[in-house]
């Protein structure tokens, strides 16, 4: 299954009650209340993305402290369900503005 | 000192203090003396400065007195947002990792006001690195609302959004990553601008994101953020994203008319799930620009619901790059929300970054068509009112949802982009909380958008109100 199949029922909740990772940053509670806030759309979706962060540890060099494993994948799940829009835009020729200048 | 000084806008105050009909010196112990009375209700300063504050009054009094009079901002007393570092001043970024930093250099943005005779009073208060919309600061306290103590100001730059509204300065130095000027602008009852990406120089703000951080100023009055943009505007090498393009004179345009201005009706987006009050109001307000002399026509700007995944992705990304240092070191000074943020940063992909930067260059394509048809783009700031302190949801219309999906969503369109807009007051709700009216313009047209935003203002009394402390 690719992560963006897994992640698909997520989509559908946040189309008609839309949750974006700032639901997760300012929730009550700090880790704790935020796992509630999510338990029910996005921690469902959680088992492969928390063995996929684990595992990134490898690449971050940084292993992530286990009581900050389930917002933190929960936040990352957020931010890839409502993300399925910006990957299917296409940019044809553009080209990034990582030095961004309005002018 | 007759407190009414203290409550009078910057315009107000420049004539008095230039004629000497009123002393620096004055003013400032009004501010102290408003600051003491009302700030433990506020908490809007995490750091008073009064005795520094004390000693550039006089030296701008006897500058005055010598007839050195150096412009507008002289002996007009300020606050900067914590987040600008201050030369000899605690600079926190409302964090416990910075809680002891006193810079030896300024922000070039506080070194400007300066140089212009403005008075710092003292640093305010702020969301935690300026992370957030509520100013629910874990190690300074919350901020609270003026005009409703229970609730929050807005953020992140909520101190200094307060401390305007209450008179507890004149203006203050706000920053703006997805909204962070306008949102307490809006929120609080006072004009905030967020000029063109490099009309501002950033150096010595602490970055939040640095390719979507704005520096602007929150002030009483749109004739005030046109003489406080003026003082912060121009080329500085230490920035190298800042634009060498003039400065133009920001109050010349300001003569309360705007006959023959296009104002663009946004067709999507902007007028979606909105609290009803705050609707009814920005329509009466686009009205009273028709009857002023404006025409208004619909614009089409698609594309913007993808707003919320860049700026996710630029933010976290940019974000996390920036604390990797204090990360390794000081994780556990971090709030909870403000960790969790910074270590999801870690675990996002890189082509989803680089594509949110792509998306910015159709972005601006989007609202460059629109401003082939129209002058300016009119919207609500925000489309709820703020929650209670430590409440989550907000009331958006038909739509209930988090207050920093609801108060990033009009705002953020305009980081992305670059381009400046402006909160103007433009009514209250049934229960006496404020409502902002955003008029965006052209990239380098903030004369625009402050004439626009001058008239409207010129012609209603929304930013008269105060709001009442008691005693």
């Amino acid at each position: 299954m690719t992560p963006d199949a897994a992640l698909t029922p997520s989509i559908h909740r946040h189309r008609q009650k839309p949750i974006t990772r700032r639901a997760l940053l300012q929730g009550a509670g700090g880790a704790a209340g935020l796992s509630t806030l999510l338990a029910v759309s996005v921690l469902a979706q959680g088992p492969q993305l928390q063995e996929a962060i684990r595992q990134m540890s490898v690449m971050t060099e940084s292993a992530l402290p286990e009581r900050w494993v389930e917002p933190t994948t929960s936040l990352v799940g957020v931010i890839l369900n409502y993300s399925a829009s910006l990957r299917a835009l296409e940019l044809g020729e553009r080209e990034p503005a990582t030095l961004f200048m309005a002018r | 000192m007759d407190d009414k000084f203290a409550l009078l806008p910057l315009s107000q105050l420049a004539p008095l203090i230039r004629k000497k009909d009123l002393s620096p010196v004055e003013l400032l112990e009004a501010i102290l003396t408003r600051i003491e009375r009302f700030d433990s209700q506020l908490n809007s300063y995490i750091t008073v400065l009064a005795d520094s504050a004390r000693a550039e009054a006089r030296q701008a009094e006897k500058e005055i007195l010598n007839g050195h009079y150096r412009g507008p901002l002289h002996g007009i007393p300020v606050s900067i947002k914590d987040l600008f570092a201050t030369r000899g001043a605690r600079t926190t970024c409302g964090s416990k990792v910075l809680a002891d930093w006193v810079p030896d250099y300024d922000a070039t943005a506080v070194a400007r006001w300066r140089e212009a005779g403005a008075v710092i009073v003292g640093k305010t208060n702020m969301h935690e690195f300026a992370y957030g919309v509520t100013n629910n600061n874990p190690h300074y306290g919350p901020v609270r609302n003026p005009w409703d103590l229970e609730r929050v100001p807005g953020g992140s730059s909520g101190g200094s959004g307060a401390a305007v509204a209450a008179s507890l300065c004149t203006a203050s130095l706000g920053s703006d990553t997805g909204g962070s000027i306008r949102i307490p602008s809006a929120v609080c009852g006072v004009v905030g601008i967020k000029p063109t990406y490099g009309r501002v120089s950033r150096y010595g703000a602490i970055p939040l994101a640095w390719s979507i951080d704005h520096v602007g100023p929150l002030a009483k009055s749109v004739e005030d953020a046109a003489l406080l943009l003026a003082a912060l505007a121009g080329p500085d090498p230490k920035d190298t994203t800042g634009s060498d393009r003039p400065v133009p004179d920001y109050t010349q345009g300001l003569s309360g008319e705007v006959g023959g201005v296009r104002l663009g009706i946004p067709e999507q987006y902007f007028f979606e799930h909105v609290d009803p009050e705050i609707l009814t109001a920005v329509q009466q307000a686009i009205r009273s620009l028709e009857q002023l002399g404006a025409s208004a026509q619909p614009v089409s700007l698609p594309h913007l619901e993808n707003c919320a995944a860049m700026e996710a992705h630029i933010t976290l990304a940019e974000a996390t790059s920036y604390h990797e240092p204090h990360m390794r070191t000081r994780i556990d000074d971090y709030g909870d929300g403000v960790r969790i943020d910074l270590e999801a940063g870690r675990y996002l992909l890189a082509t989803d970054y680089v594509k949110s930067q792509r998306a910015r260059a159709l972005l601006l394509e989007v609202f460059g068509r629109a401003f082939e048809q129209v002058d300016v783009i009119v919207s609500p700031t925000l489309p709820a009112f703020p929650p209670l302190i430590g409440e989550l949801y907000v009331q958006s219309g038909d739509l209930r949802e988090h207050v920093i999906d609801a108060f990033l969503r009009f705002s953020i369109p305009y980081n992305l982009t670059g381009l400046p807009a402006i909160s103007v007051p433009c009514g209250f709700s049934s229960s006496g909380l404020p409502i902002g009216l955003q008029i965006a313009g052209r990239a380098f047209d903030e004369p625009t958008v402050l004439r626009v935003a001058h008239a409207y203002e010129a012609h209603t009394e929304w930013h008269l109100r105060k709001p009442s402390l008691g005693n």
